[in-house]
């Protein structure tokens, strides 16, 4: 359809509206935009579809993404108490390519020669971009001594959920399970208390086991999200809840945690389960790229376009805006970046008032979730993101069995949207 | 507020050939069509998403003279209402709706609402956004299953 469109029609099929200036029409198929899109999760995942349900044959869109299979990080705290199993939240990228006409490799990114726009792939091919989405998700700061076959973090999904799910239906009356949260900016605010509720409930109520102890050791001062709701919850489990924790380092063999608690002095816990999370940054290859300022990569957010360079674009996990690492804001962000990303191919104007929305739903228990959401606006003073003032944000929602149910309307409009 | 009175509030706009069509269809495709969560606690495949087929999706021509935005804040509805507001399990479709939505919109906005989470979000959007979106879901027509 391209070959006899004017520019002006093709502005109009592309929903960019009438009103840009005429620029010769694009004649050959070898002159469309490519546009590579790196990493399959919510944030990438969306981006290359979107890129293609408004942009169609006026540019060719790649993703790539070494797995073909995406497990969801979102409802993942469901596979430790046996509700959910990491292949009900497993996603492929067929769509991606039947439906939408995205090219799909499966391979990692090794390299971005920013200069002449050239990636290099793991297995050596190179492939030239006019624009590159990144989309890697994120990545743990070290910490001495971890090991994750033995301790694992599972806060990228499949293998790891299941390992910790093991070591969890292995665990018997009287053992200790351990767990640490990140510290904040780090994926899912919500999500580390969640999976203390969800594990207490389950020893404790499925299995049955009244002497099993659950501690939280908390990098945070204090509860990040939803205070009220899982300060309540670790009451009524009995969960052991220490703040102000520094991590020195893990004995993966013997499952041993060593840290200081309100500066204090070394001490070492140990545990049958041990299950660190630790800090967090940007996926490797923003720091390889040098796209990182400090831990996470800054952005203008009026098209997630890098402030460190030019034609490369960061969402997700990975960029350094305040807006929560979710899933769903993820999702949010690549649309406001292919849109962009379109306005700028096409010579045109970024939209200059966007929005973006998060919502997480928590379980904290086998039959009751709790919720919590917010809703950004552009600041054009700040140039930043910011919470939409009046609306009591971020706001939450108290566990309920409504809100269980709810979850799952949630998350399955989320994975069509990104997925379908 | 119970779910199954949402769920009959936000269809009432439907015309009533496809909300039969997406009855009985979603009554083969899974057993989540009551809001009880226990069926589908206990079915075997949860996120069916190959329940909608987007492509199914057509977009009215008119759409391109709409104002630049209103498609990309449309957009930002999708998260929870599926890609062009054609939603997957209980919650509400958008796609063919206009003066519905600002009607939903400014339900939702009531203290009744509290505890659900369309409330705080209907808080977030300023009238001129509204009626952006009022503008936009019109133009979406969609001829698959759900
Ligand atoms: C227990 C838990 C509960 C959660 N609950 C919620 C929730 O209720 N709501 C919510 O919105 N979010 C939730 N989240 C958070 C959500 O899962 C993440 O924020 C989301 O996955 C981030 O999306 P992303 O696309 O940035 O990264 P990811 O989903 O991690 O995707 C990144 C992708 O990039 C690929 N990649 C990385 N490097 C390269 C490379 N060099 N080349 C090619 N590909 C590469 C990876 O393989 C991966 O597939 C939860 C997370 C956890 C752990």
């Amino acid at each position: 359809m391209t070959t006899n469109l004017s520019r002006r029609t093709l502005l109009k099929a592309l929903g960019l509206g009438a009103a840009a200036t005429l620029i010769p029409a694009l004649t050959r198929a070898e002159a469309l935009p490519h546009v590579v899109v790196v990493g399959g999760g919510f944030a990438g995942a969306t981006a290359a579809k979107y890129l293609k349900m408004w942009g169609g044959t006026s540019v060719e869109v790649t993703l790539v993404e070494p797995n073909t299979t995406y497990v969801s990080p979102i409802l993942s705290n469901l596979v430790l108490n046996h509700q959910r199993t990491t292949s009900d939240l497993s996603f492929d990228y067929t769509h991606h390519s039947t439906v939408y006409g995205i090219n799909m490799i499966h391979d990692s990114v090794n390299a971005i020669d920013k200069t002449n726009q050239v990636l290099t792939l793991h297995d050596g091919v190179t492939l030239s971009y006019d624009r590159l989405i990144l989309a890697g998700g994120m990545d743990f700061v070290d910490i001495p001594g971890l090991d994750f076959d033995k301790v694992p973090h599972a806060w990228k999904a499949g293998l790891q959920t299941n390992l910790l799910k093991d070591q969890i239906d292995a665990m018997q009356d009287g053992d200790h399970f351990v767990m640490t949260v990140p510290a904040s900016p780090y994926r899912c605010p919500p999500g580390p208390y969640e999976r203390a509720c969800v594990v207490a409930d389950y020893l404790k109520n499925t299995k049955g086991f009244a002497n099993c102890e659950v501690t939280v050791l908390d990098a945070n001062s204090a509860i990040t999200v939803e205070a009220e709701t899982f300060g309540a919850k670790f009451t009524e489990y009995g969960v052991n809840y220490r703040p102000n924790i520094v991590i020195s380092s893990v004995d993966s063999d013997t499952r041993s945690i060593t840290f200081s608690e309100n500066g204090g002095a070394a001490q070492t816990l140990d545990a049958e389960v041990l299950n660190v999370i630790p800090n967090q940054k940007a996926a490797k290859i923003v720091f390889d790229a040098g796209l990182n300022s400090g831990n996470w990569a800054p952005v203008n957010p009026l098209s997630y376009e890098s402030t460190l360079a030019t034609n490369i674009h960061i969402i997700g996990d990975s960029q350094a805006t305040p807006q929560p690492k979710s899933g769903h804001m993820g999702n949010s962000q690549a649309k406001i970046c292919a849109d962009a990303v379109l306005r700028s191919l096409n010579g045109m104007d970024l939209n200059a008032a966007p929005k973006t929305n998060t919502a997480c739903y928590s379980p904290v228990s086998a039959t009751h979730a709790s919720w919590l959401t917010a809703v950004y606006e552009y600041n054009a003073s700040t140039q930043a993101m910011q919470l939409v003032p009046g609306a009591g944000y971020p706001a939450a929602g108290a566990p309920s069995t409504e809100n269980y149910t709810q979850m799952f309307n949630w998350s399955g409009n989320l994975f069509a949207d990104t997925f379908a | 507020m119970n779910s199954n009175l949402k769920k009959r509030n936000m269809k009432l706009g439907r015309p009533a050939v496809l909300a039969v069509i997406g009855l009985s269809l979603s009554g083969c495709l899974d057993s989540s069509g009551s809001s009880n969560g226990d069926d589908e606690i206990n079915s075997g495949i949860y996120f069916d998403i190959s329940s909608v087929d987007y492509s199914a999706v057509s977009v009215d021509a008119s759409a391109a003279d709409l104002a630049s935005g209103a498609r990309l804040l449309a957009a930002q509805c999708a998260q929870c209402h599926g890609t062009y507001g054609v939603a997957v399990r209980e919650w509400p479709d958008l796609w063919g709706s206009g003066r519905q939505i600002g009607n939903w919109m400014s339900q939702y906005q009531d203290v009744n609402y509290a505890d659900n989470m369309m409330h705080v979000h209907a808080l977030g959007y300023t009238d001129d956004e509204v009626n952006l979106l009022k503008t936009y879901y019109p133009k979406i027509a969609y001829s698959g299953g759900q």
